[in-house]
């Protein structure tokens, strides 16, 4: 599903115009204070601008749009998972058919075991609770999944494991997927695409490699270590390195460019 | 005298043990960082140390024990930082009235001085409700500062801070560290944070795993990461670069890094 932003104003944000592409990962970086919730939120049809407009293309409602937020935690009080899961679709009495089989889907869809649906919630580790936050989420069978400040509460393994799993949903569910974070080096790897804000400013936009090839970019963006690596090698030794993911695929690069 | 002295603390939610015989002891004035897979006891710890959960006689903070008598005792010379704060005041100023007993024009005038110095005089009149997340914490660290607490205790606090922000917030802290002579623990889920820190702790499984410098402790990467931690990603590259015999040096400087490639 792609969204396009034409002359948005809402709070800090003065005419914004982007684009957010079908079945891509996107990721929202900015510093504490830049608009990335503000962002989500409107992305999420939470709330809606003062003016201009968002066209989602094809136009869909506000429940095929997931939102996670860093307060969904503080919703895991009590109950069991499966309550949990089926929660949002009883409060909204919204009619799922055939709920149980649905449920069981979706648990497969994140990775979990059926025997977890009898747990208690505020019994289960961090990295299942998301896991349950999102297969609440894909109940609804959202075309749109968007995490605002989740990764930041998890540790380099369960990171690791969200990451395969939204690769997972990107890739054989079609699903678009927004991510924020304040800094680039956490979620560069999986990004395909990349926002960045600057106090309520879209600095830079785009295809991540296309932004961070672009050398006049460099002076004002903030730059994963891979990258400035790169660069600097570059400068240095006149030697292209290509486009790297992760550490291991930059090492890779140098071994085989250097040695 | 060592400020804070855990002895034999047991400790189980739900049957499911959190620490099993768990032994710390942290002196007066010392920064330090715990930290550890998600669900192993980090918070867990902050509350039993902050005495809201208490544990009897285990625990002695300036020399009293946490019992279910001297709660009020430590409370008073303990403030807990956590992500999601909640202020329910009016405003900025009220909020830190809270903490001033004897209420008159000089504390106004000190609250008035902490907020100019925390670059937030701007915001008296406020909801601490429209702060971001920096703000909140800063606003956390006035009261603490009014309340005079002796130790801080800060629960994941780090995490949401972006670089430039945690920069500054350590700064404040720092300097206020040596002025009142603070103990802080905080726990932390990313290792780049403890870089700030006197001492870092690993707790795996209710025990204590890996204690000392993060120097020493970041040369321990694979036990690391198999307990689900990686260390921050100048020394992985660094390490790796050394690993197919790239770099010789130990400096983690990027710049200093490519100039050992030119050779």
């Amino acid at each position: 599903m792609q969204i396009i932003l034409k002359n948005v104003y809402y709070n800090k944000f003065k005419n914004i115009n982007l684009n957010i592409n079908d079945n891509k990962i996107t990721g929202i970086i900015g510093l504490v204070g830049s608009g990335k919730t503000d962002l989500s939120m409107l992305l999420g049809k939470r709330v809606l601008p003062t003016s201009g407009n968002i066209d989602y293309i094809p136009k869909i409602l506000e429940d095929k749009i997931g939102i996670i937020s860093n307060f969904s935690y503080e919703e895991m009080l009590d109950g069991s998972v499966k309550d949990f899961i089926v929660k949002k679709s009883v409060v909204f009495d919204y009619k799922i058919e055939n709920i149980d089989e649905r449920v069981e889907e979706v648990l497969k869809m994140v990775g979990l075991n059926k025997n977890i649906l009898d747990k208690q919630v505020f019994c289960i580790s961090q990295s299942e609770k998301i896991k349950i936050l999102l297969s609440q989420t894909l109940l609804f069978n959202p075309e749109l999944i968007i995490l605002d400040g989740v990764i930041e509460e998890l540790d380099s393994k369960s990171r690791t494991k969200l990451y395969k799993l939204i690769i997972k949903l990107k890739k054989f569910y079609n699903k678009t997927i927004v991510i924020t974070s304040s800094d680039v080096d956490n979620i560069y790897e999986i990004l395909d695409d990349i926002v960045i804000l600057n106090d309520g400013m879209v600095i830079g936009s785009g295809d991540k490699f296309e932004i961070y090839n672009d050398e006049t970019n460099n002076q004002f963006l903030p730059i994963p270590l891979t990258i400035e690596f790169k660069n600097k090698v570059k400068e240095k030794l006149n030697v292209n390195l290509g486009d790297n993911d992760s550490i291991n695929e930059l090492i890779k690069a140098i071994y085989r460019e250097i040695r | 005298m060592n400020f804070i002295e855990v002895k034999s603390l047991d400790y189980s939610i739900n049957k499911k043990k959190i620490f099993d015989n768990f032994n710390i002891s942290i002196k007066k004035g010392d920064f330090v960082a715990i930290a550890g897979k998600n669900s192993c006891g980090k918070t867990t710890l902050i509350k039993l140390l902050g005495s809201v959960i208490i544990s009897e006689n285990k625990i002695q903070i300036d020399g009293t024990y946490i019992n279910k008598f001297n709660k009020e005792l430590i409370d008073n010379k303990v403030s807990i930082f956590s992500p999601n704060n909640k202020y329910f005041s009016k405003t900025v100023l009220d909020e830190l009235m809270l903490e001033i007993k004897d209420k008159d024009s000089y504390s106004i005038n000190k609250v008035k001085k902490y907020l100019k110095e925390f670059n937030m005089l701007n915001y008296l009149d406020q909801s601490p409700q429209n702060l971001n997340y920096v703000q909140k914490q800063k606003l956390s660290l006035i009261k603490a500062l009014l309340k005079e607490s002796k130790l801080l205790l800060l629960d994941n606090v780090f995490c949401y801070f972006d670089k430039y922000s945690k920069i500054e917030f350590i700064g404040l802290l720092k300097k206020y560290q040596l002025e009142k002579e603070f103990t802080i623990v905080c726990t932390i889920n990313n290792l780049s944070d403890s870089i700030f820190c006197d001492r870092l702790v690993i707790i795996n499984d209710g025990n204590i795993l890996l204690d000392g410098s993060f120097d020493d402790i970041f040369k321990y990467e694979k036990i690391l990461k198999l307990i689900g931690l990686n260390i921050p990603i100048n020394y992985e590259l660094l390490n790796k670069l050394k690993l197919y015999g790239l770099v010789s040096g130990n400096s983690l400087n990027i710049d200093d890094m490519v100039m050992e490639l030119c050779k």
